[in-house]
């Protein structure tokens, strides 16, 4: 038997299945070298989905300039992590868009610097001809 | 923990007075980088510039200078118009 990938975890030639992450043992992961830890979040090196989403169109002041440097720069608004899959049963979902929703996206401060890895912006329309923006970005923390 | 040569460009970014943007150049990066700052980041660098910013040590923090988001395009009002009898 094959090791497979399952819904589970990893399950192995031998029947056993790994479903959480090592704590030891691993010294190497994608070409990368030494004892593999748990990261905090925010921290230097995390890695993020960030979007504001605003029918107003805009957070006021947040700004990123990600044209000319890359870079995050002002963070007045709030910015929301996605912290669910962004396309849900084949629709695209509206993290924080409603307060309702907002148990499903986590509020962040995005302080110190973060390079944009990635950014999209889109623009709809619901039923009432309302205009939604959302701006996201995938970040990664650099210092 | 990053060390920090200079901090410079210091601006609140709300009114609360809690967030504060600015530029930061650290001796292991070549290019100063943007930066924004708070007390309760969990990098001791930031927390760090955060204080010493409280007491001046970087000069005085601009204020906060609100914003007016862009005008969003009306799309609504650009909508074709669409016309047409019901014969029902």
């Amino acid at each position: 038997m094959a090791s497979s990938l399952n819904g589970t975890g990893i399950t192995f030639s031998d029947s056993t299945t790994q479903s959480t992450a090592a704590v030891t043992g691993v010294t190497s992961l994608n070409g990368q070298t030494g004892a593999i830890v748990n990261t905090t979040f925010q921290a230097v090196g995390s890695i993020a989905f960030l979007a504001n989403w605003s029918r107003s169109g805009y957070v006021s002041g947040a700004t990123v300039n990600s044209a000319n440097t890359g870079y995050i720069t002002a963070f007045t608004g709030s910015w929301r992590e996605i912290a669910y899959p962004f396309v849900r049963n084949g629709n695209v979902t509206v993290p924080g868009a409603a307060t309702a929703q907002t148990n499903n996206a986590t509020t962040v401060a995005v302080t110190g610097t973060w390079r944009v890895m990635g950014s999209a912006t889109a623009s709809m329309f619901d039923g009432c001809l309302t205009q939604t923006y959302a701006f996201a970005f995938l970040a990664v923390r650099v210092a | 923990m990053l060390n920090i040569e200079y901090v410079k460009n210091l601006q609140w970014e709300n009114a609360e007075k809690n967030y504060f943007s600015c530029v930061v150049k650290y001796k292991e990066f070549l290019e100063e980088l943007p930066a924004g700052i708070n007390g309760i980041d969990p990098e001791k660098h930031i927390r760090a510039i955060w204080e010493n910013a409280l007491i001046g040590a970087y000069g005085e923090i601009a204020d906060w200078v609100y914003v007016a988001p862009p005008p969003s395009p009306n799309y609504k009002q650009s909508q074709p118009v669409i016309t047409g009898l019901q014969t029902l």
